[in-house]
């Protein structure tokens, strides 16, 4: 594959027909398009120049930061779209965040194979692929528990007054936020393969890989997202409980 | 047997309790009423360690109640909280040893109610705190108080006032 700045640029030509369209049917979207497909390229472009100084100076410490700093932005990202209070649950989703994609992110590194645990074209690809995952899943997941716990907190006080323990009390909410968060996700992957190629399995496709091996890493890569995604709920809300509680079980104001 | 004593409590900087003490004894259903906003369900709240006092202190069976060991003693109560009926509660016996205060929904139920109650075995179980609890229960909790269970209902209901051994009326 070698794309050239010609045919880069011919190919975003592409866009010349949605635009074209839009303006046609006078449709109010043209300036929101024009400034949506503007910011993805300066952020693609961004990141793609930090991807490609780890690559030239390829150290497994900028490797951690730059694990450290995804996750970062991701949990702040994720806590926005859910609501959540960005003070107090910041550490304990980020750190949840981060062992899980950091455990997950192993994992399928030593399943696949690859040649070393801390190389650029293996961190930055699979903890890129596994923090999507957790942010997409984890924004119904923990808004589900935190906002079923703070608008129906009468089942968590009604256990824990019958003599529950704290785990067990939430467990029915741990359980609901499960369910949420898996929900769409399953319903994916009912219909992944047949009507449509994920779009990460076309990309291992086109970087080259065989349709066997593709195929194998694009499973091994979902089924660690699922890990990462469930390890990250759990442990954001066993980390968010003191943030969350005072010593007598009782939901802080 | 539970018991407060001197007990002071404010919640949103509001006056609730102030020096209050009352027994709830075994083989007793005593009321706590008041009107909305008296405290009945704060004083609940605090009988079961859920919110500490300002000043005063709780006690079960002469041992005292604190933020540790209101676990343990939680263990040994029974709770019927406000509107239960909403989160799929009832409180049926199954048998005569073996009687539950919440039974789990069924499967019809599962959908509109999020959030499920286990089954609670009322076995061992010498203290009952119902707050606000529908009339249906009323037959049950008096049978429970008789059969020696200290049972305490925070209600504004005459009819439970007037199967009530003690009432207790909080101040509007």
């Amino acid at each position: 594959m070698k794309i050239t700045i010609l045919t880069f640029v011919i190919a975003l030509l592409l866009l010349a027909l949605p635009g074209y369209v839009l303006a046609r049917l006078d449709l109010p979207l043209l300036k929101r398009s024009g400034r949506g497909v503007a910011i993805m390229v300066a952020q693609v472009a961004f990141v793609a120049l930090l991807t490609w100084a780890l690559w030239r100076l390829s150290s497994p410490w900028l490797c951690g930061l730059w694990l450290l700093a995804v996750t970062m932005v991701a949990t702040w990202v994720l806590l926005n779209r859910s609501h959540l209070p960005l003070q107090r649950l910041f550490l304990p989703a980020w750190i949840g965040m981060t062992a899980a994609v950091a455990a997950a992110g192993v994992l399928t590194l030593l399943a696949v194979g690859a040649d070393s645990l801390v190389a650029p074209r293996w961190v930055v690809t699979v903890s890129a692929v596994l923090t999507a995952h957790v942010l997409t899943t984890n924004i119904r997941g923990l808004s589900t528990y935190f906002e079923t716990l703070r608008t129906d907190s009468t089942s968590y006080y009604a256990q824990l007054g019958n003599g529950a323990s704290r785990p067990t009390a939430l467990t029915p909410y741990v359980r609901q936020a499960l369910r949420r968060m898996m929900e769409p996700t399953l319903a994916t992957m009912a219909v992944t393969g047949l009507p449509v190629l994920p779009m990460l399995l076309s990309g291992l496709l086109m970087g080259g890989l065989s349709p066997l091996q593709a195929t194998a890493l694009f499973l091994v890569l979902t089924a660690a997202g699922l890990a990462a995604s469930v390890g990250a709920l759990l442990l954001t809300v066993w980390m968010a409980d003191s943030y969350m509680f005072d010593k007598r079980g009782t939901l802080k104001p | 047997m539970i018991e407060l004593k001197d007990a002071t409590l404010t919640r949103k900087g509001r006056l609730l309790l102030s020096n209050m003490s009352m027994m709830a004894q075994s083989g007793q259903l005593t009321c706590i009423s008041g009107g909305q906003g008296s405290g009945k369900t704060a004083l609940l709240e605090a009988l079961l360690g859920f919110i500490p006092l300002d000043s005063g202190l709780v006690s079960v069976n002469g041992e005292l109640l604190t933020a540790l060991s209101a676990p343990t003693f939680r263990r040994r109560m029974a709770y019927v909280p406000q509107r239960h009926e909403e989160h799929a509660a009832v409180f049926v016996p199954r048998t005569s040893d073996l009687e539950t205060i919440w039974s789990g929904p069924t499967a019809a139920t599962w959908e509109p109610r999020p959030i499920v109650q286990p089954a609670v075995t009322l076995q061992g179980r010498d203290i009952v705190l119902a707050d606000d609890p529908p009339l249906a229960m009323l037959g049950q909790l008096r049978a429970l108080a008789d059969e020696g269970r200290t049972v305490v209902v925070a209600t504004e209901r005459d009819e439970y006032l007037n199967i009530s051994d003690k009432t207790i009326r909080l101040k509007d």
